[in-house]
């Protein structure tokens, strides 16, 4: 292995907080601060599963959960959610989401390509304490005032058989 | 036996009902059917008692027709299916010969299931137990150390696969029965048909299931599922934010054509719609749509009108429906198209899967807006479906309210007809009831008087 510098050191500083910070705000609800995080162009992306080990790739002729080309999809989610008229999101689970083993998979002058484990823990009155986990791989990217956004996130969900509704609060 | 009968005769109602149950319980007495004097409702005891669920398992999932698989999952021979039908395991495939076959999904020997993927190619079985192996049809070929086990020989036809009692398909849409005394599908189907018709005719190349598909669970009984899918009165209440959601999306992006979000059955009065109750627990409900130029299909115009007709192809394009093949599928055509199959698991516990059916040939933008469409509406992370979930399973937390014993299906009543109406008269069908607009309940009456029916079998 190369020696490890400075650079690479704050640029795996800077990947783990933007994502530790995605995953903060989904619990504090904080919704319009996580919006903030990404690209105005961020795509979002949670596959179906196809089969036992094949995950869906292609949107626009496979199943996903949920697919945004834009960000203007997880914008309708966090509108939705305000509107307190979603009986599913109302009461809203507490959640805690756990991000660990942020590993960065390639770097550019301009972008980041990290993948990293997830698991959110899930409490709810109705359904009790639920745990999910899967991946996360994000595509992170500077904008034009140096700040890092997520331009990408792919959300491997590692159950096909889910026991409670998904929204972009409990992935 | 004696216990469940103690359970259930004292609320047998005004209504003598015969006692036709081999148990001695009268579940029929559960469905309190008195609408010729204006009343009809249900013993909310059907949506949580254990004895209740293996009956309805034993009578109902595992003795009428079931929907298992579209013919595009298992299109090349060897093609395999596994799925159940009630609390039973099968195999739908393809056989050799282009016909489709069914097994019980059971190894001869110890009964390991013979699938290691619920969907794969296979042109045999090779059970992964002690590796007895079988022919797609069923035909026992290999039993491992035969010479030794059995050294004075051994039939192996005895020890063939279970086949499924009857598998027929109906324009791609393939049912079985573990009911070998199932009348023909197309006798079960009845009324139904042209309502399959107008999602399975959407393409002269016929349809079929696009990868990747989403299960899911919700804590509810499935007759509580089966409501839901034919519920009109729920849309404008539970679904009103994601009328509002749409609303502002279609704002914000200017959306017109494919790109529309079709929203005009969210809002009561503003188009018409109807229900009908097709007979045999079928129904089904529609609604015009605001926007049929927003639909995936609309493309398709010029090469399907001279194929299935101005009429039918306003069925196809102009009018959102919802299909209930009962007890167990859904035909949604909607502003996506969508098979949805309801499976029990237990007295409260409920699996959805869903498929997202689509015309073969479509272009890749009809296909992107459709797949679009499904993502928004019909999944579980959805924008829509959860509300769904969640309000099922408030209602049977609230159906543990014993003392709140009856649910009214009587909304309606007053408006209630049968037979055909203007809007279905080229159809040449025989509704068993009908009313306007969709929201009205007296469609649930077909579903319990099928239920009763079915209930009272002696099975």
């Amino acid at each position: 292995m190369s020696q490890v510098t400075n650079k690479d050191l704050c640029l795996q500083h800077e990947a783990e907080q933007l994502i530790y910070r995605e995953a903060y705000l989904l619990d504090m609800r904080r919704f319009d601060d996580w919006l903030d995080l990404f690209s105005e162009d961020a795509e979002y992306l949670i596959p179906a599963w196809v089969d036992e080990t094949t995950l869906a790739s292609d949107p626009a002729k496979e199943l996903f959960l949920i697919y945004f080309h834009d960000k203007s999809g997880l914008d309708d989610r966090v509108y939705r959610i305000g509107t307190r008229d979603s009986y599913a999101s109302t009461p809203m689970p507490r959640s805690a989401h756990v991000v660990g083993n942020v590993l960065l998979l390639a770097v550019s002058e301009t972008t980041i390509d990290a993948s990293c484990s997830w698991t959110v823990h899930q409490y709810g009155d109705r359904k009790g304490a639920r745990v999910h986990g899967g991946r996360y791989d994000y595509t992170l990217r500077r904008d034009d005032n140096g700040a890092l956004k997520i331009a990408r996130k792919h959300i491997t969900f590692l159950n096909d058989r889910v026991d409670i509704p998904i929204d972009i609060y409990n992935v | 036996m004696t216990k469940k009968s103690a359970i259930f005769v004292h609320f047998a109602g005004d209504v003598p009902m015969p006692d036709t149950s081999r148990f001695g319980v009268n579940y029929a007495a559960m469905v309190n059917d008195r609408a010729a004097e204006g009343s009809f409702r249900i013993d909310r005891r059907m949506y949580d008692d254990p004895d209740v669920y293996e009956t309805e398992m034993l009578r109902i999932f595992e003795a009428t027709w079931i929907y298992v698989a579209h013919e595009s999952q298992i299109s090349k021979p060897g093609d395999y299916f596994w799925t159940e039908i009630g609390r039973q395991p099968v195999i739908i495939n393809r056989l050799d010969d282009g016909k489709i076959g069914g097994l019980i999904n059971a190894c001869s020997h110890r009964g390991a299931l013979l699938t290691p993927t619920r969907q794969g190619n296979a042109r045999i079985f090779v059970c992964r137990y002690h590796g007895w192996t079988f022919k797609s049809d069923g035909d026992c070929i290999r039993i491992k150390d035969e010479a030794i086990g059995y050294p004075n020989g051994i039939d192996k036809s005895c020890f063939n696969l279970t086949p499924l009692p009857r598998v027929e398909n109906y324009k791609g849409f393939i049912f079985a029965s573990l009911n070998p005394e199932a009348p023909a599908l197309a006798e079960h189907l009845g009324d139904s048909r042209p309502f399959i018709d107008m999602l399975a005719d959407q393409s002269p190349d016929g349809m079929e299931v696009l990868p990747g598909s989403s299960t899911y669970i919700v804590e509810c009984n499935w007759k509580l599922q089966i409501e839901n899918g034919v519920d009109g009165y729920h849309v404008g209440i539970v679904h009103r934010n994601f009328a509002q959601t749409v609303r502002r999306r279609n704002e914000l992006n200017n959306a017109s054509g494919m790109k529309l979000t079709e929203n005009a059955r969210f809002d009561p009065g503003t188009v018409e719609t109807a229900c009908y109750d097709l007979g045999h627990g079928h129904n089904v409900i529609w609604s015009d749509r605001g926007a049929p130029e927003a639909a995936p299909l609309y493309e398709a115009k010029d090469k399907l009108v001279p194929l299935v007709g101005e009429e039918k192809w306003k069925w196809m394009v102009g009018r959102g429906r919802n299909l209930l093949i009962y007890p167990n599928v859904f035909l949604m055509d909607q502003s996506s198209t969508q098979i949805r199959v309801i499976r029990p698991l237990s007295p409260s516990k409920t699996e959805i899967k869903v498929f997202c059916i689509a015309p073969r040939g479509e272009s890749s933008e009809a296909r992107r807006a459709r797949l679009n469409k499904f993502r928004d509406f019909f999944l579980t992370s959805g924008l829509a479906t959860p509300d769904d979930s969640v309000a099922l399973e408030d209602t049977q937390a609230g159906v543990a309210g014993r003392l709140a014993q009856w649910s009214p299906f009587d909304r309606g009543m007053a408006t209630a007809s049968v037979g055909a109406d203007e809007h279905i008269r080229e159809l040449e069908i025989e509704p068993k009831g009908r009313n306007t607009p969709w929201d009205l309940e007296t469609i649930f009456l077909g579903q319990y008087r099928r239920w009763a029916e079915l209930m009272a079998a002696d099975r």
